[in-house]
């Protein structure tokens, strides 16, 4: 008996596996047809726009930890956060030039 | 001023100033690939003649120039922070080098219609954006990787990305994300 529930959790987690497998599959295939369609001098600022966006619900998500901060304080919490996100991709990669 | 445009007014003030540069980096593989949130622009400029200073202070009070020059490790390449102030938007200058892939890169640019940008732009190739994020290698430019090759690796001269993937050693490299991308 128990053997057999064991079982038919197991054919449940394989079946969500796929599910789940499948939708990620759907999602990506929707996403890299719209990429397709997409007018490449849309796509060129594109970039910066979604990071416009970004940058507003990371404020949005700060204002609602924070509720008695004024604007200027979330603006720079905000872009305290993005700095350390810099900070953390570019080790190792870039060293400062000493202009002497 | 937003970030796109932000952007737009370096690029019109290198149009305008007549000065080599190309867009690489994120925004020249969004526009081969799925477009995602990015927080810098990264141009490769001639330095031939160019005053870094003068330029940002053309750009006008909302662009500060960091004074802190940095240096690339993989290829030596110098660079150079503008920050616009306003949006957090950064635009990255780098010297072009003697990197010969640079070289190259520079050499293949194409000119993009940019309606924001009063005309157009120079912009890095799809073959280019893939051979430089396969040095880079950090798990944004692999992901960036197989979108572009997903959107647009129909397009591709795989015999140029074939040719350099084999000189900095990321051909392995370049099987496996094709694979992952399907193709």
């Amino acid at each position: 008996m128990v053997e057999t529930a064991n079982t038919d959790r197991g054919d449940l987690q394989v079946a969500e596996t796929r599910s789940a497998a499948a939708i990620a599959g759907a999602v990506w295939a929707t996403k890299i047809a719209r990429a397709r369609a997409m007018p490449p001098e849309e796509k060129l600022l594109a970039g910066a726009r979604l990071f416009d966006r970004v940058q507003l619900r990371m404020m949005e998500g700060i204002r609602a930890l924070y509720p008695t901060w004024s604007d200027q304080q979330i603006v720079v919490e905000c872009r305290r956060r993005l700095a350390a996100v810099r900070v953390r991709e570019e080790r190792g990669i870039y060293t400062p030039v000493d202009p002497s | 001023m937003t970030s796109d445009q932000a952007l737009a007014r370096v690029i019109d003030q290198l149009e305008r100033g007549s000065i080599g540069y190309l867009v690489v980096g994120a925004l020249s593989s969004n526009l081969y690939g799925v477009p995602r949130a990015t927080d810098d622009a990264d141009v490769e400029v001639l330095f031939d003649g160019f005053d870094v200073v003068s330029f940002a202070a053309g750009l006008g009070d909302e662009y500060r120039l960091d004074r802190q020059m940095m240096i690339e490790g993989f290829t030596g390449t110098v660079r150079y922070v503008l920050h616009h102030e306003p949006s957090g938007f950064t635009i990255e200058l780098f010297r072009l080098g003697g990197d010969p892939h640079h070289q190259e890169r520079f050499s293949r640019r194409r000119r993009l219609r940019v309606p924001e940008c009063r005309g157009e732009a120079w912009v890095s190739t799809a073959e280019d954006v893939v051979i430089q994020k396969l040095r880079w290698a950090r798990r944004k430019d692999l992901d960036d990787i197989v979108n572009l090759i997903a959107v647009s690796g129909d397009e591709l001269d795989w015999e140029y990305v074939n040719r350099w993937a084999k000189v900095h050693g990321t051909s392995n490299l370049l099987t496996d994300l094709r694979a992952e991308a399907g193709r």
